[in-house]
């Protein structure tokens, strides 16, 4: 997509901008050409999210870069909470698979768990060294003991706890704290590949 | 590879897209604002190579996606390679990369961050107006990259000391590039980068350096 579509589509759009300027034209065709021109922008804009979506930017490059990348859109979705990332292992260098796999795993626990977060709350992302691999700690708070709980019994975080183990060679525990501020810190620990 | 015939003393700019109608759009667009420029073009890796070491250039607006050679596949990896061979082999001259997929850069962050040249990113979503600011600001020396690029605020020691010299001792180029032992071009091209992490970019109307100063005292770095 990144390599053919988007690339005739930025030919088509450069066209557009170029015939919109060339003063051999009636002013007309260069009214027609912005309409066409917004028109193009919108399919770009909208292709790009599509390629973003089949193949997440930086998973490729960079696993800090990535889970950056992946916290903006929960920053929009959430903005009462105060999400935040740490990088202290920089120079982590895993796989595009491997990385494709923890980037999925961490959205997917972001939908099951941030519709329970309290708001007004910190959610803290920290990726760190550990051992032979590395460690991903995401510390957030509930608004009351009841939603902690029911996080705690959802079948899909089994499925997805089983899905670390499986596919990131990887383990992932929880410590709880059923007292204000209700919080849970998870760790998830791998294995470089 | 296709260009008018170099005149001695002119600016010379190549273009290197694969695309021909983008790459006679990026020369035609390029000859409007900078008319007494010559404009080279390459649609291969290998022709940008051979052109990069035989013409002394002033700027190179490349895509990353392209074929290493005539008739062979068009890929993100072939550009960078050039691209990084390009930073190597001359390390001052300007550059412009204008992509569809300009995230695949950051595996050249350490190579953009050591290159002493002009270095702007334009992002293919880019209108033309934006496109020609980048290419200026390359042309000034500017090193323009993407926030995204970067994890919170990433500063070499170096550039540090360049707004400590310059801002709390009030020295000028000249004399910080005797107190850090450097060139005073090195100096220039450690105000371009920290100016990159700071986002301060050339605006109208405003001096760039006294933006700096201001945004690094935002961020605490300086007293």
């Amino acid at each position: 997509m990144r390599d053919s579509v988007l690339q005739e589509l930025f030919t088509l759009r450069r066209g557009l901008e170029l015939t919109a300027l060339d003063p051999q034209f009636p002013a007309g065709v260069a009214d027609r050409c912005q309409t066409w021109l917004s028109q193009t922008e919108t399919l770009q804009q909208l292709l790009e999210q599509l390629s973003y979506q089949l193949a997440p930017p930086y998973i490729e490059e960079s696993l800090p870069l990535a889970l950056q990348y992946l916290l903006e859109p929960w920053k929009l979705r959430y903005p009462d909470l105060q999400i935040q990332l740490q990088i202290l292992a920089n120079g982590l260098a895993e796989s595009a698979e491997h990385n494709q796999i923890l980037v999925t795993i961490l959205d997917e626990f972001f939908q099951m768990v941030l519709p329970s977060a309290a708001s007004h709350s910190p959610l803290q992302v920290c990726l760190h060294p550990h051992a032979q691999g590395g460690e991903l700690t995401i510390q957030l708070s509930y608004a009351d003991e009841t939603n902690q709980l029911a996080i705690h019994q959802m079948p899909e975080l089994q499925h997805l706890q089983q899905v670390v183990r499986w596919l990131a060679a990887g383990c992932w525990t929880c410590e709880q704290l059923h007292q204000p501020p209700f919080t849970d810190r998870w760790h998830l620990i791998w294995q470089s590949t | 590879m296709i260009g008018p015939k170099v005149e001695a003393g002119r600016q010379r700019i190549l273009v290197v897209d694969d695309h021909e109608a983008v790459l006679g759009g990026t020369v035609s667009l390029l000859k409007q604002q900078y008319p007494d420029s010559d404009l080279l073009t390459a649609q291969t890796a290998k022709e940008a190579q051979q052109i990069v070491a035989n013409t002394p250039l002033e700027l190179v607006v490349m895509d990353l996606s392209i074929p290493e050679a005539s008739g062979e596949t068009a890929r993100t990896e072939t550009g960078i390679n050039l691209l990084r061979t390009v930073m190597q082999k001359h390390p001052t001259l300007n550059i412009v990369v204008q992509s569809a997929y300009t995230k695949a850069l950051v595996r050249l962050k350490p190579a953009i961050n050591a290159h002493e040249g002009g270095f702007t990113i334009a992002d293919k979503s880019l209108s033309l107006k934006e496109m020609l600011i980048r290419v200026d600001w390359a042309l000034q020396g500017i090193v323009y990259t993407p926030r995204e690029m970067r994890i919170g605020l990433e500063l070499k020691p170096e550039w540090l000391e360049v707004l400590k010299l310059a801002f709390e001792q009030g020295l000028q180029d000249k004399t910080i590039a005797e107190k850090m032992n450097v060139a005073e071009r090195t100096v220039r091209h450690y105000w371009t980068q920290v100016q990159d992490a700071l986002e301060v970019y050339p605006e109208t109307g405003k001096n760039i350096r006294i933006q700096t100063e201001m945004r690094a005292r935002e961020e605490g770095l300086i007293d």
